[in-house]
């Protein structure tokens, strides 16, 4: 918001994701507080408070509510958090083949997509599941280590594996909500 | 025309399945690809004159790669390991009419073919695994 007028000024040009959610730029994010803030500033910002201001204002506020749902979704999330992280420091996940790909891992996210287009296997479902699971919980902890000793080469490896199971666990969910 | 033809390999991938990955004449590539997740397993099986006789494949990923892969499976078949060898994601590119955004997934295509092709090699001459192997 200006100062002077006190009107609601755009959302700057590329804005960094943590100083909007009052976070420090770091892996471990305090999720209650990234909470608060999310309320505390769609409260502030969300257009319907802007019914009775200029069309230019209720255009910005419209921009700071996509940018604070995109920061907060982006902030929440273990995967879009490293990957975010990474992207500030300039590195990417390869668009190419890994050659360096661990092929026992690949074996491993091949079965579980096997399992998962098995016809008939609802049943199956739940331990597919708490597998996918339980893998995601491993990874996460392995790329806060990561984080933790600036080790952003790890840090990229461990979020390529979670990009993997983040699919199956679309696709899983997929499964689970009747067509 | 190009739509049908991508249309086509998504709808009805060719080569859908497997190959005995433990037999001989037998060479399995496993590749995937960070960014999007994707993962394409191709496996070619070769005869005693160096012919690919039989190609199968199993792709987890976009329609695009599914496409690019079973285009593989069909183009293999009938060529030598060394003529093989030359197929260029390009090439599958062009054929499929993949646009730009969708390239690397005929890289990822290519990429699944030269590891098969490695593997049916390495096990047809155990000595070299020791001085290949990284």
């Amino acid at each position: 918001f200006c100062p002077a007028c006190r009107s609601l000024q755009p959302p700057g040009p590329r804005p960094d994701l943590f100083c909007l959610m009052a976070c420090d730029r770091s892996f471990r994010v305090d999720v209650q507080q990234l909470r608060r803030r999310f309320r505390s500033l769609q409260r502030a910002l969300h257009p319907d408070r802007f019914g009775q201001r200029t069309p230019t204002e209720r255009l910005y506020s419209e921009q700071h509510s996509v940018l604070v749902n995109k920061a907060y979704q982006t902030l929440l999330h273990p995967l879009s958090r490293g990957l975010y992280l990474l992207e500030l420091n300039g590195i990417q996940l390869a668009q190419e083949t890994d050659s360096d790909a661990d092929s026992e891992f690949l074996m491993e996210i091949m079965e579980i997509n096997e399992k998962l287009a098995e016809p008939n296997n609802e049943c199956h479902l739940e331990e597919i599941e708490t597998l996918i699971k339980a893998k995601q919980e491993q990874l996460t902890k392995e790329v806060t280590t990561a984080f933790e000793r600036d080790d952003l080469q790890e840090a990229k490896k461990v979020l390529a594996k979670m990009k993997y199971f983040a699919n199956l666990e679309d696709k899983l969910r997929n499964k689970k909500t009747p067509s | 025309g190009c739509p049908a033809q991508v249309v086509d390999h998504y709808e009805n991938p060719r080569n859908v399945g497997s190959l005995d990955r433990n037999a001989k004449n037998v060479g399995t590539g496993l590749v995937g690809a960070p960014a999007c997740g994707d993962v394409m397993k191709l496996q070619v099986e070769v005869d005693e004159n160096g012919k690919i006789v039989d190609a199968r494949f199993k792709t987890f990923g976009c329609g695009s790669a599914i496409a690019s892969s079973s285009l593989a499976t069909e183009w293999v078949k009938g060529k030598t390991v060394d003529e093989a060898l030359k197929i260029k994601n390009t090439d599958i590119a062009k054929e499929l009419c993949l646009p730009p955004v969708k390239l690397h997934c005929s890289m990822l295509a290519e990429d699944a073919i030269k590891a098969a092709l490695a593997d049916y090699k390495l096990k047809q001459d155990p000595k070299k695994e020791d001085s290949e192997k990284k």
